[in-house]
């Protein structure tokens, strides 16, 4: 009799998401996937609203990752109001927009690792659920729990500065910011007391790598092989094949680092990547369109960015980089290997939050790009999990009447599948029993793509962690919840 | 004017995007204007969308915290109550607890502010919508208590 394993919801990821593991009667892995089991409706809310709200509706989608779709939408809209594809605004509003963005990487990536990843790493997959939080972390580490929190806020006080608040921010708009950067703000940023600065935050981004590598020289085997499979990977680089989170062209690898993307212009997407559905899931896998769905699909994030990039264009980071890359080789299609990548992007994004608040043209006065209106305008960011694309059209009277949102978990669909298969089997398949670990360790491989699976909102309340073993009839035959 | 030196925060959070999420946003906005209105000092308000862990640093400055959010579990119209540090765990990263937070800002900086958690009944939680007129009729009944309570404190 085939039996069923159901995780639900998946804990420590953005939103929640199902996984089920079927197996057959000898305890063998027969099929493992992960479900998305909400449904937004996010393109729809836009519909018929005026083209300049869309910069700041659709930061309503989620309050994990805002300032991305804020700056994805508002690059979408610099094409409809003919301030160019990403290369024609004024020097302070790119500027802006980039310490903005770059704000939210430091931000995010601080989260994920010191508060969602470490207590993995710190106390093992294996330990108690109730041990595993960044509560046990500032317990038991205090410095590493103090430095993240600092982290965590020097990039919300970087939003905070160039967004103009915290919830719902303006700070983009077609074509251009509707603010610059005060010498005051600027200076509290640059010049804060130790140890919120930025040149502290390059430190402590630096320290971060550090804790990583010396954990990874200890766990190398692990790291290595909790999961591993071939795939493409997908991002945006700079024209020079460097590193850039803000705007680029979009360029994919194959498993070996071989181009089958080649640095193509992204307001022609729709040219190279297509989007499956799938009966059981509400998340849908796109993948490129000359390889199809079964060999097309690519990851993104982190990891695949430092797949596709040739470097990194700030010095600490790239000498990481470099490092990494002497011990991945050419291309990494090791899952846990995210969390480094992660780090030097952290490390990266420091870096560039100095260098752009050095930067005097941050005081320039001019702050708007007009040019000649277009009905349809694409904007893709590399947000902190990944390549982000907006796609909107209007009618005559300004209102948007079609919007397509492919989102970085979205991207990630199907890797993150693959993962939740590779760990089954590797860790489940054969035995007996279940232990509450291996289904720990699933989620762990979820965890490393800092998925948002909905943009569900805290008010939808707690979600206990339920396990539901279910026989190939449906009917239950076990349950375990925490 | 504040006769205490008790130093106030006062923290809404939600999604105001999010039809009733947005109560503890709303309330913070009309208890800004009635502290600017009655010239109290040494009131401070914050908000986000949620809960995280540098909320702890916030807080840890601060004498008295009054933290204000929506939740659809509660059966009056609005409750506060005095909260305390919980070690508690949580299980997604959309949000940490305000007993979370408290307890970070005690382990982490020596702080233990006086801390209230006001919640306001909420009914819907769909995108682009108002919030119900139900959840505003509670929003009005918590601020005129929230009100009287803070009074309390500052004299």
């Amino acid at each position: 009799m085939a039996k069923k394993i159901v995780i639900e919801p998946v804990t420590r990821v953005e939103g929640h998401g199902k996984v089920t593991i079927q197996i057959d009667d000898n305890n063998n892995i027969i099929q493992s996937r992960l479900h998305i089991v909400e449904f937004r409706g996010f393109e729809r809310f836009v519909l018929g609203r005026p083209y300049w709200e869309a910069p700041v509706l659709v930061q309503r989608l989620c309050g994990i990752c805002p300032v991305s779709h804020h700056l994805a939408a508002a690059k979408a809209m610099d094409v409809i109001v003919g301030a160019g594809t990403g290369e024609g605004l004024t020097p302070v509003a790119e500027k802006m927009r980039r310490l903005m963005h770059y704000g939210q990487i430091f931000q995010s990536h601080s989260l994920h690792f010191f508060h969602l990843a470490s207590p993995d790493l710190l106390f093992g997959y294996d330990a108690l659920p109730e041990k595993r939080n960044v509560i046990n972390i500032a317990i038991e580490n205090k410095d590493l729990a103090v430095q993240a929190v600092l982290m965590r806020k020097f990039g919300q006080e970087v939003i905070a500065r160039t967004a103009g608040k915290k919830i719902h921010g303006t700070g983009a708009i077609p074509g251009g910011i509707n603010k610059n950067l005060s010498i005051k703000e600027r200076d509290e940023l640059l010049k804060g007391p130790n140890p919120f600065n930025a040149d502290m935050m390059i430190t402590w981004a630096k320290a971060a790598i550090d804790f990583f590598k010396s954990y990874y020289k200890k766990n190398k085997d692990f790291i290595d092989n909790f999961s591993k499979f071939p795939s493409n990977h997908l991002s945006l680089v700079r024209k020079d094949g460097a590193l850039d989170l803000y705007h680029g062209v979009l360029r994919a690898v194959d498993e070996n680092g071989k181009k089958i993307l080649n640095d193509v212009d992204y307001q022609d997407y729709l040219e190279y990547i297509r989007e499956e559905v799938r009966s059981w899931s509400y998340m849908k896998f796109p993948y490129l369109k000359q390889l199809g769905p079964d060999k097309g699909w690519y990851r993104v994030g982190p990891l695949a960015r430092l797949n596709t990039v040739d470097f990194i264009p700030t010095p600490l980071a790239q000498k990481e980089f470099e490092e990494y890359k002497s011990i991945t080789g050419k291309i990494s299609n090791i899952c846990l290997h995210t969390h480094w990548a992660r780090l030097i992007e952290t490390l990266h994004a420091a870096e560039m939050i100095r260098d752009l608040l050095n930067d005097p043209d941050l005081q320039s006065e001019n702050l708007i790009t007009k040019g000649t209106k277009a009905k349809r305008g694409i904007g893709l960011i590399e947000a902190p999990r990944g390549t982000l694309f907006h796609d909107y059209e209007i009618n005559d009277n300004d209102q948007i009447i079609k919007c397509n949102l492919i989102v970085s978990t979205t991207n990630n669909n199907q890797p993150m599948n693959e993962s939740v298969n590779f760990i089954a089997k590797s860790l489940i398949n054969g035995k007996s029993n279940i232990s509450e670990s291996m289904l720990n360790a699933i989620e762990v491989g979820i965890r490393a793509y800092d998925p948002c699976l909905s943009c569900a909102t805290h008010a939808f309340g707690e979600m206990p962690l339920e396990i539901t073993l279910i026989d190939s009839k449906g009917n239950i035959i076990d349950k375990k919840s925490k | 004017m504040t006769k205490k030196a008790n130093k106030i925060l006062i923290y809404g959070y939600g999604n105001p995007g999010r039809q009733d999420d947005g109560l503890g946003i709303l309330a913070v906005d009309n208890l800004s204007c009635w502290v600017k209105k009655n010239r109290f000092y040494n009131i401070d308000f914050d908000s986000n969308y949620q809960l995280n862990i540098e909320d702890s640093l916030e807080i840890s400055k601060y004498n008295v915290v009054i933290f204000i959010d929506s939740g659809k579990s509660i059966i009056k119209s609005y409750n506060l109550i005095k909260i305390s540090p919980l070690k508690k765990d949580f299980y997604t990263s959309h949000k940490m607890s305000p007993e979370s937070i408290l307890f970070l800002s005690k382990e982490l900086y020596g702080k233990e502010p006086e801390t209230y958690l006001l919640l306001i009944k909420g009914y819907k939680w769909d995108i682009n919508k108002k919030p119900t007129k139900k959840a505003i009729k509670n929003l009005y009944m918590a601020l005129k208590h929230i009100k009287k309570f803070i009074e309390k404190i500052i004299k």
